[in-house]
């Protein structure tokens, strides 16, 4: 569950974006290569120097990394391609982290890929269908949960719509969001309902982009002669899968305790230590149950802290400062790895506008439909 | 919503694990999600599609059937299962019964209502 990072230490060295935005005509293939090369600037490496690749993508084809990779010229490197929901940009990076652990290279690049392509998912193919299996959809689900935790904590739609206001406002400030909008408290609760208590700008918008992270061991820093004082050390890399949680609010709260647990064992932090935290926003309800399972908020207190300013950038422990799901996006396979690439800024102090001061230790969160969940922490030393 | 008139509600096939007594709908007839107990450790049943709703939202958009404004209820089945599905009428707290509603196409869906004493 966890990799062992304290034998083999792992170093982000580089990050790359192409913005997330709505779906266009621009092949996928445009979207990674931006990224990648970006990351690569970012780095001052070239492609010759990385031994092994893996490519996140869910949903655009299958089979996508040659496609693109052969652009940047061909090397002969390992490419992995993987799969993992909405987690899956997470676990690319986790897999080239583990490539790296395991030997198979000294210097590897994670690159999520995705545009809007509608697929099934397990369950439907299962062949054992939920009941409202056709006329329930992830929001739904939701706002079900909404509205259990608001009943049970006697939390007001104030509280989730705060969530959307954050994280519209750090979004502003990021030229990668795909949502770059400017929004009130009323704006937010007068947008168009969907499903219950959420409302069109507590959804995140699912379009297309691309992101990319390299990673290097210590062998890789001194082969290639990288700069140590830009490098964001890899803490921990975990990833759980859902069990049943009998009596639990909601399925994606415990197995994020549970994974965050581990994670911040094996970083050897607490909650307070961190600075960043980039959770799976998806619905402004989720982004209340994640504080509260990573242990910044007591059980029906993080809206309490989000109208007061707690997660802002400059508060506490800026949580979304990327403008997070609801405000940046989420084109699935480059969310996570555009997670890491926002973390990292923050640590090197090269977010810009978005800067939360002193940023050292930070946390990525994703989950992926199943439920999976993938998280790592990332330390400035 | 045109709703078929059916003596009782239509039963729901779920699954009760003997070995840590886990129920799942849909039946995890494959094994169970707990401890991958198979059958005959693992019971296929015929339950009542009777239950209480545990929590209600109402759905403003959404593609296809049904047309919208329409509610989808979290059900806390007698039989064990948590489900969630089309209701009817009703709030948090009602003891509800299930029953099928046929779409344009003349496809059933599964739904629940206030159960009817009688």
């Amino acid at each position: 569950m966890s990799l062992d990072l304290d034998r083999n230490p792992v170093y982000v060295i580089g990050v790359g974006m192409h913005p997330y935005q709505n779906p266009s005509s621009t092949p996928y293939v445009e979207l990674g290569l931006t990224a990648i090369r970006a990351a690569l600037a970012d780095a001052g490496i070239a492609w010759g120097d990385v031994r092994a690749a893996v490519v996140g993508t869910a949903l655009v084809a299958v089979a996508s990394g040659r496609p693109m990779l052969r652009h940047l010229g061909s090397n002969g490197l390992s490419i992995t391609h993987v799969e993992n929901a909405s987690a899956t940009g997470s676990t690319a990076v986790r897999t080239a982290i583990a490539e790296i652990v395991a030997g198979g290279a000294d210097v590897a690049l994670a690159v999520g890929v995705d545009k809007l392509t509608p697929r099934p998912d397990g369950f439907t193919a299962s062949g054992r269908p939920g009941l409202g299996n056709d006329v329930i959809v992830p929001v739904t689900d939701f706002a079900l949960f909404a509205e259990a935790y608001m009943g049970m904590y006697g939390v007001e739609r104030d509280a989730l719509a705060a969530v959307a206001v954050k994280n519209h406002r750090n979004g502003l400030l990021n030229p990668n969001a795909q949502r770059r909008e400017s929004l009130s408290l009323a704006e937010v609760l007068a947008s168009p309902p969907i499903a219950g208590v959420l409302t069109k700008h507590q959804c995140c918008p699912v379009g297309e982009g691309a992101a990319a992270v390299l990673l290097a061991s210590e062998a890789g820093l001194q082969r290639l002669g990288i700069d140590r004082s830009r490098v964001v050390r890899v803490a921990a890399s975990v990833s759980r899968s859902e069990r049943p949680y009998l009596g639990a609010e909601i399925a994606d709260k415990e197995l994020t305790r549970t994974t965050t647990e581990i994670a911040l064992r094996a970083a050897g932090i607490t909650p307070a230590d961190l600075d960043i935290l980039e959770v799976h926003d998806a619905f402004s309800i989720e982004e209340l149950a994640y504080i509260e399972a990573v242990g910044l908020a007591a059980p029906g207190e993080a809206g309490a802290g989000v109208l007061a300013g707690r997660f802002d950038i400059g508060g506490e422990c800026a949580v979304s400062p990327s403008g997070g799901l609801i405000s940046m996006g989420h084109p699935i396979g480059p969310t996570g790895v555009g997670q890491i690439a926002e973390i990292t800024a923050q640590l090197r102090g090269e977010a810009g506008a978005r800067q939360h001061p002193g940023a050292r230790i930070g946390l990525a969160h994703m989950l992926g439909v199943g439920a999976v969940c993938v998280e790592h922490v990332l330390i400035k030393d | 919503m045109e709703s078929a008139a059916i003596e009782g509600p239509p039963p729901l096939t779920v699954s009760r694990c003997t070995r840590d007594g886990f129920s799942a709908y849909p039946a995890d007839d494959l094994g169970c999600q707990m401890c991958g107990a198979t059958p005959p450790e693992l019971e296929i049943l015929e339950a009542e599609g009777r239950g209480t709703v545990r929590a209600v939202v109402t759905v403003h958009r959404h593609r296809g059937w049904p047309d919208t404004p329409f509610q989808i209820a979290a059900i806390q089945l007698d039989a064990g299962p948590v489900v969630r599905t089309l209701l009817l009428e009703g709030g948090v707290g009602d003891a509800v019964t299930g029953q099928h509603v046929v779409d344009a196409d003349g496809t059933a869906h599964y739904a629940f209502a206030p159960a009817v004493i009688s």
